[in-house]
């Protein structure tokens, strides 16, 4: 899921807009859907994220529907259970079991509704940032809003080799499982113990090679990197 | 035995017996001593462990020697801050492995880095990465997430991030390895660009024949000494050292050998080493009319 986000990141139709305005965007319908407990606001945020998704950054609105499922399912659990109730006033459904009566009250079912419609506007004002936003750009932002500069340096630095740690250890499995390391149970863990501390020597060695490099071109204690021209 | 043809004109960059053990004992360089010459292309050769990479560390001071001397246009290495950002402005060192140095995500970012660093503003930088973009061929790149990138392609990112600190030495360790014949020639004639503007180039490889026809000089390493110094024709001359330092012999250079041994050609002659002596070499005895 986190690879479908940034490849769309960088490749959706507003990837070149301003981060700013993207951000602001964001913020504006997560605090909308957050601070009116209105089914009706929220659902108005959720289809303007949507229809901006869709029509302006070009993006399937399967995708779109699929990446909300997954915090969608979440909350529904967590918000079922409120509009249950015992031997509700109003009820709309209820069924009794041994000798209680449980149903789902109407003013429950309001309430549900509204939670779980704020939760998903919020999530969905969310996903138009990150979906729009590539992540190098996002870290820019948070350097105009004076983060400090050690946590947006990080940020680089962890976005980049996330993705640097992701292949060494998709090809070390890959190596391992070409002699058989994950045939039997015993293999796996013996297999998966390697694996774990490979990858820790691996990144402490990566990091003093890093260093080297970084300081090969001029580092001295900040990352100055030029905004990434847009458009 | 060292081979020294040349003299110390135009010495742009010198080593004089410089000796470095790793932290673990291992013997890195072995009283080396080596010169480069200014506006050269320059072959650094040697089976792998002979000690390429560490002396490229210790050209732009990365490694400092722990005996010996390094001398940049005669004066030795300033080992200081601001002697380190001075030198590593003027000796460019691309490393082998591409995701060790890119360390942005954005290529564009990540070429802008050495400039910035070197004091360059916004807008002489923005040129500088343009520039960049364009001489490595790699615009279209320039919106891709690096992780997204070819093994080539991300190689030609960091070149072109040394290439945007316009250095007067650029090194490059093993520009060629795991490129395809395609890939390669592009990362050669781009050098050969850079060459021609003035810039001396120095780099490891492995492939004989590219030695044989791209080089005008060769160092060749063996455990961390050098033991020959001087143009390919002379190197190839030697086939005991070749051989004594796990080198292989240029094809062209056998196939004449085997042209002789066959009667096709007359044996004495100045040998050649690249494709284009090979086929003079055949023109003068078949062609000439
Ligand atoms: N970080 C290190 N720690 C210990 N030994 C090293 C390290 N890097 C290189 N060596 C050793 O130093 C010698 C020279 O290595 P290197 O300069 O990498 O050779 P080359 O680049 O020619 O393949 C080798 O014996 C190698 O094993
Ligand atoms: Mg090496």
């Amino acid at each position: 899921m986190i690879f479908t986000i940034d490849q769309w990141a960088w490749s959706n139709g507003l990837r070149d807009a301003s981060p700013r305005r993207k951000g602001l965007a964001a913020l504006f319908g997560l605090i909308l859907s957050l601070s009116f407990p209105l089914p009706a606001v929220s659902a108005t945020v959720i289809i303007l994220a949507a229809l901006l998704l869709t029509v302006k950054a070009r993006l399937p609105l399967q995708t779109f529907l699929k990446l909300m499922t997954v915090p969608a399912a979440f909350l529904l659990t967590g918000t079922v259970t409120i509009a249950f109730s015992l031997s509700p006033v109003d009820a709309v459904w209820q069924t009794s079991i041994y000798s209680y009566m449980i149903g789902i009250s109407a003013q429950g079912l309001h309430e549900a509704t509204t939670l779980l419609l704020r939760s998903l506007g919020a999530t969905a004002s969310l996903y138009f940032f990150v979906l729009t936003t590539p992540m190098v750009d996002a870290i820019e932002l948070f350097n105009d809003l004076r983060t400090p500069r050690i946590l947006t340096d990080l940020m680089l630095l962890t976005y980049r080799f996330t993705f640097v740690l992701m292949e060494t250890t998709q090809a070390m499995i890959t190596a391992q499982e070409a002699r058989l390391g994950y045939t039997t149970t015993a293999n796996s863990f013996r297999s998966f113990g390697i694996l774990a501390a490979n990858l820790f020597i691996r990144s402490l060695l990566r990091s003093r090679d890093l260093y080297t490099a970084l300081a090969a071109r001029g580092y001295e204690d900040e990352l100055r990197v030029l905004p990434r021209k847009r458009g | 035995m060292i081979n020294t043809v040349n003299s110390k004109i135009n010495s742009l960059l010198e080593a004089e017996h410089i000796e470095f053990a790793y932290p673990d004992g291992t013997t890195g360089l072995n009283r080396l001593s080596m010169t480069i010459r200014q506006g050269r292309k320059v072959a650094v050769v040697g089976a792998n462990g002979s000690g390429k990479s560490t002396l490229f560390l210790h050209l732009n001071g990365t490694l400092k020697p722990h005996r010996g001397a390094i001398r940049f246009q005669g004066k030795e290495l300033d080992y200081s801050r601001k002697g380190l950002r001075e030198l590593r402005s003027r000796i460019g060192l691309v490393f082998q492995d591409p995701d060790v140095q890119l360390f942005s995500a954005s290529v564009e970012q990540d070429i802008s880095f050495g400039p910035l660093n070197m004091g360059l503003s916004p807008a002489e930088a923005r040129q500088r990465v343009d520039e960049a973009l364009e001489v490595t061929g790699i615009s279209d790149l320039r919106h891709r997430p690096v992780h997204g990138l070819s093994y080539g392609q991300k190689k030609r990112v960091c070149i072109a991030g040394i290439y945007a600190m316009k250095p007067e030495v650029i090194i490059l360790d093993e520009p060629l390895a795991w490129l395809d014949p395609v890939g390669a020639k592009h990362i050669l004639a781009l050098l050969d660009r850079l060459n021609a503007a003035g810039t001396t180039v120095i780099m490891s490889l492995h492939q004989m024949d590219i030695v044989a026809h791209w080089a005008q000089d060769v160092i060749v390493l063996n455990k961390g000494e050098t033991v020959f110094e001087g143009n390919p024709l002379s190197l190839f001359a030697q086939d005991d050292l070749l051989h004594r330092c796990g080198l292989e012999t240029p094809w062209p250079l056998e196939m004449y050998h085997d042209l002789v041994r066959m009667g096709l050609l007359p044996p004495g002659e100045a040998a050649p080493v690249d494709k284009r002596g090979l086929l003079d070499t055949i023109n003068r005895k078949w062609c000439k009319r």
